[in-house]
């Protein structure tokens, strides 16, 4: 089992960074335009890239308001399938420390290390986009 | 100096299992309390229930004697003299270092050979990791936070256009730490893998810098394909 880890510091309020992990207008800010989810447990999230040639679908199994939020990956991408996301809000300084472990995975493949890569990314993405940067997301369609 | 990890394992006589349990939670929060204490926990044995194991972990060994000469542990003793089986074991135990390293890929519509520079010089760092470089004595300087942090890395393997690694020799956490690029000529592009090997520990800083990589691997995918993102680091904070 592998997991990837990321920890940045964002200057918001833990509320802030929440709210671009669990609404739609957040998701598709900085990760994917192509984004929707629902606001509550046991719910749908699904983001889709490049047209739709990949699918990442979500439930969402824990949302701690302004603190955590866990999604569980099912099915279409088999690397994907059965890892499991966790976001974790720590207030830190006036800011938050965001820490997101993405669990679960059977083996350090390539797609793993390039996942790794883009997790990277995409964390400035969200730290940029909640501190009023207005980056985009990282894929437009 | 590393932590040490004590494991003391003690086992009650028949029927003085409560007993044993309740000795044991009243010493814990005052161990916890002690001078050098990182953790104090206690676990039952799930296959000899009269067994209870202390985990227990301390700064040094003599933070951890300290505690066993101290009130808390002598008035334990007395109370466990009458309730356990036999003496308690008490074993140290070394932490052993992960060695951790951090791996990054990413694919680039560009040739190795253009690639390469941006990798392997202080001109092309420039481009898109820190506004701050400078070259001295065959090694290369890169400063960060008005010059706070300087990581100094040494050639280890130049092999244009496909292999550059780098030892750096300074930073509390990076000192000894080895940097590697691979290039890898595809048919759509080049494969870029990324090592950043050596780390002592997964510590906090090794997974920000983990993150920080991820955003560094996307900005020489930039420059490579043509575009200006600039350096992540200007020479006192960061660009964006």
């Amino acid at each position: 089992m592998a997991e990837l880890k990321h920890q940045i510091p964002i200057n918001a309020k833990p509320t802030k960074v929440y709210a671009a992990l669990t609404t739609a207008t957040g998701l598709r800010s900085w990760w994917t335009a192509d984004a929707t989810v629902e606001e509550k447990v046991g719910g749908k999230a699904e983001f889709g890239f490049d047209g739709r040639a990949i699918v990442f679908r979500m439930k969402i199994e824990e949302l701690n308001p302004g603190k955590s939020v866990l999604w569980s990956c099912h099915g279409d991408q088999p690397e994907w399938n059965g890892t499991t996301l966790t976001w974790d809000l720590v207030p830190h300084d006036g800011g938050t420390t965001v820490r997101f472990t993405h669990s679960g995975w059977k083996a350090a493949t390539e797609m793993y290390a390039i996942c790794n890569t883009t997790w990277g990314e995409l964390m400035y993405r969200l730290k940029n986009y909640v501190e009023g940067w207005n980056p985009g997301s990282h894929w437009t369609e | 100096m590393p932590d040490v990890v004590v494991i003391a394992t003690a086992k009650a006589k028949p029927g003085k299992e409560k007993e044993l349990e309740r000795a044991l939670c009243e010493v814990a929060k005052p161990t916890r309390n002690q001078p050098g204490c990182v953790e104090f926990t206690l676990y039952r044995s799930e296959e000899d229930p009269a067994v209870i194991v202390g985990v227990e972990r301390w700064k040094s060994k003599a933070d951890h004697k300290r505690h066993l000469h101290g009130p808390h542990f002598q008035k334990l003793e007395t109370a466990m003299a009458k309730i356990i089986a036999g003496p308690p074991q008490i074993v140290w135990h070394e932490i052993i270092d992960e060695a951790a390293e951090i791996q990054h890929s990413v694919q680039i519509a560009a040739k190795p050979e253009a690639i390469y520079p941006l990798l392997a010089t202080a001109d092309g760092f420039r481009r898109w990791w820190a506004a701050d470089v400078t070259e001295a004595a065959g090694a290369v300087e890169l400063a960060f936070f008005n010059r706070t942090t300087v990581y100094r890395l040494r050639s280890e393997i130049d092999k244009p256009p496909t292999e550059a690694q780098r030892i750096c020799e300074t930073g509390e956490e990076w000192t000894g730490t080895r940097i590697v690029f691979r290039l890898e000529d595809g048919q759509s592009g080049t494969l870029l893998h990324f090592t950043h090997a050596g780390w002592k520990s997964a510590s906090a800083y090794f997974v920000s810098c983990n993150t920080t990589w991820g955003e560094l691997m996307y900005r020489i995918k930039a420059v490579a394909e043509g575009n200006t993102p600039g350096p992540l680091f200007t020479s006192a904070g960061m660009a964006y």
